[in-house]
């Protein structure tokens, strides 16, 4: 969408007036992104583009109407523009190329095991002691005692084994996040958001 | 309309679900029924499963070949499988504190002269396991106040650090401030413009041990009561919030946010200002940035 005019009347389209359409484009856009990601494309933002500059092209044509959800009208084209682009994938050729045909950069040498597991380390006991021994204790169990091991936990704090879950899945994503942060800036910053 | 149950989840990430199955997840995603969160547990769950081989076979052919595609979940399926070598490693060096149990112990109404001697011989090993968590929880918490030393050193170093250290900020309408506060990165959005992808963003650079992020925003004249600065990273996780006093904002129009510099990882994000004088709150204005460390 490089016309200035286009865009002005596609956010129209969308919100009624320029900053309300502008806030819908953004949250349209969030939301396609994340599906397309979800779907297992790593073009993401590409693909949502396609599919906003697919759509703003329909409506903004003369005879275009449309009278329901917006976010349909979205997700119909954005369907169209996942399958395409999984039909293109498909279609690119798979030969094996022969080794040394392309002079690639060397790729960068393995994180150390010692950095890496430090990296964790520092950030589990960043982390206030029940928490560090309730992610330590979630993972723990293999295959035959998850689910025994999981409903004992569960009921050690009181609560259902779904709830324990999303409360692992926060902190671990926190724990995460640190160990990024950790193995980029070698900072400690392990900080659970809700 | 509710939110599509947990195993649609699981089979849409898969690829394996029908074609009703995928309209209705989408659905969800774009009406807002549905959010990252849900879709990210989901995620994870399928991640864990296959590490702990709790996954048919089908599955965990479609993990390879259609989840596993992509480099943030490539990453995720890292960490996971590091946190749970480490869980173990842990478990075997004594150092969990929760244990785990089975349960049964219906072996023992067989045999009940067995209980007593088995209780001796459990005490005295208890004894001694508890010692040694005691001991690890002793270390552990000295790490944490060394850790806790440490990191009021870094910010200590981090004040009297020289001005070199802060932010070079860059691109169209970019205004340069230095502040007293040392590792503050400034940043003045001179012009604001409808956010989209063809709107030049801003860039800056963080510095190594910036703490805050300062933004400097002309908002329009008569603000509302209460201003909410929403930030959100182009691939839509983990949005940032944080609502401020317009008393507190600005002398003028020219407005001042403070934010946690941590939040601002590299990536494009889009950044709006909403207000409110005690309704719901509507939009003031908008404008993307880029960030770079």
């Amino acid at each position: 969408m490089e016309n200035p005019e286009v865009m002005q009347a596609f956010l129209l389209w969308l919100g009624g007036d320029q900053l309300t359409g502008a806030r819908k484009y953004e949250e349209i856009r969030r939301k396609l992104i994340l599906l397309f990601r979800w779907r297992g494309c790593f073009i993401p933002e590409e693909l949502t583009d396609e599919t906003i500059d697919r759509t703003a092209r329909a409506v903004l044509k003369p005879d275009f109407h449309y009278d329901g959800d917006k976010d349909l009208y979205f997700r119909g084209v954005a369907r169209n523009v996942f399958l395409e682009w999984v039909r293109r994938e498909r279609r690119l050729p798979t030969e094996s190329v022969s080794e040394g045909a392309f002079d690639l950069p060397a790729p960068a040498p393995p994180e150390p095991e010692e950095v890496r597991v430090s990296c964790l380390d520092r950030c589990l006991n960043a982390l206030p002691p029940a928490k560090r021994n309730l992610i330590l204790g979630y993972y723990r169990s293999d295959k035959r005692e998850k689910i025994d091991g999981r409903q004992h936990l569960a009921a050690e704090l009181g609560i259902g084994v779904n709830a324990l879950r999303i409360q692992i899945f926060r902190l671990r994503n926190a724990l995460r996040r640190c160990v990024e942060n950790c193995r980029g800036k070698g900072e400690i910053l392990c900080t659970e958001e809700t | 309309l509710n939110p599509p149950p947990g195993n649609v989840y699981r089979r849409f990430l898969l690829g394996m679900a029908s074609e009703e199955e995928q309209i209705g997840v989408e659905e969800a995603v774009l009406s807002g029924r549905i959010d990252a969160t849900n879709l990210q547990n989901a995620e994870d769950e399928l991640i864990d499963d296959y590490l702990l081989g709790d996954i048919s076979e089908g599955e965990r052919r479609d993990f390879e070949q259609q989840f596993l595609v992509t480099d943030e979940r490539r990453q995720r399926f890292r960490f996971a499988s590091e946190l749970i070598e480490y869980s173990r490693r842990a478990d075997s060096d004594g150092i969990s504190a929760i244990p785990i149990r089975t349960g049964r112990d219906g072996i023992w109404g067989m045999f009940p002269w067995k209980r007593a001697a088995f209780l001796a011989a459990a005490a005295s090993i208890l004894f001694a396991v508890v010692s040694g968590i005691e001991f690890a929880r002793l270390r552990q918490q000295n790490q944490i106040a060394q850790s806790a030393q440490d990191e009021l050193a870094r910010l200590q170093r981090g004040l009297t650090a020289p001005r070199e250290t802060m932010s070079q900020v860059q691109g169209p309408n970019a205004d340069v401030m230095r502040d007293s506060a040392a590792g503050a990165i400034e940043i003045a959005t001179n012009e604001i413009g409808p956010a989209t992808r063809d709107f030049k963003p801003q860039r800056f650079r963080v510095p190594v041990g910036a703490q805050v992020a300062r933004i400097y925003w002309e908002l329009p004249s008569g603000l509302p009561k209460t201003i909410r600065l929403v930030l959100v990273p182009a691939d839509g996780q983990r949005p940032w919030t944080e609502d401020f006093p317009s008393s507190v904002l600005s002398s003028g129009n020219r407005s001042t946010f403070d934010l946690p510099a941590s939040v601002l990882i590299p990536g494009r994000y889009h950044l709006w200002a909403e207000g409110s004088s005690g309704g719901p709150f509507k939009p003031i204005a908008n404008s993307v940035i880029e960030v770079e460390r």
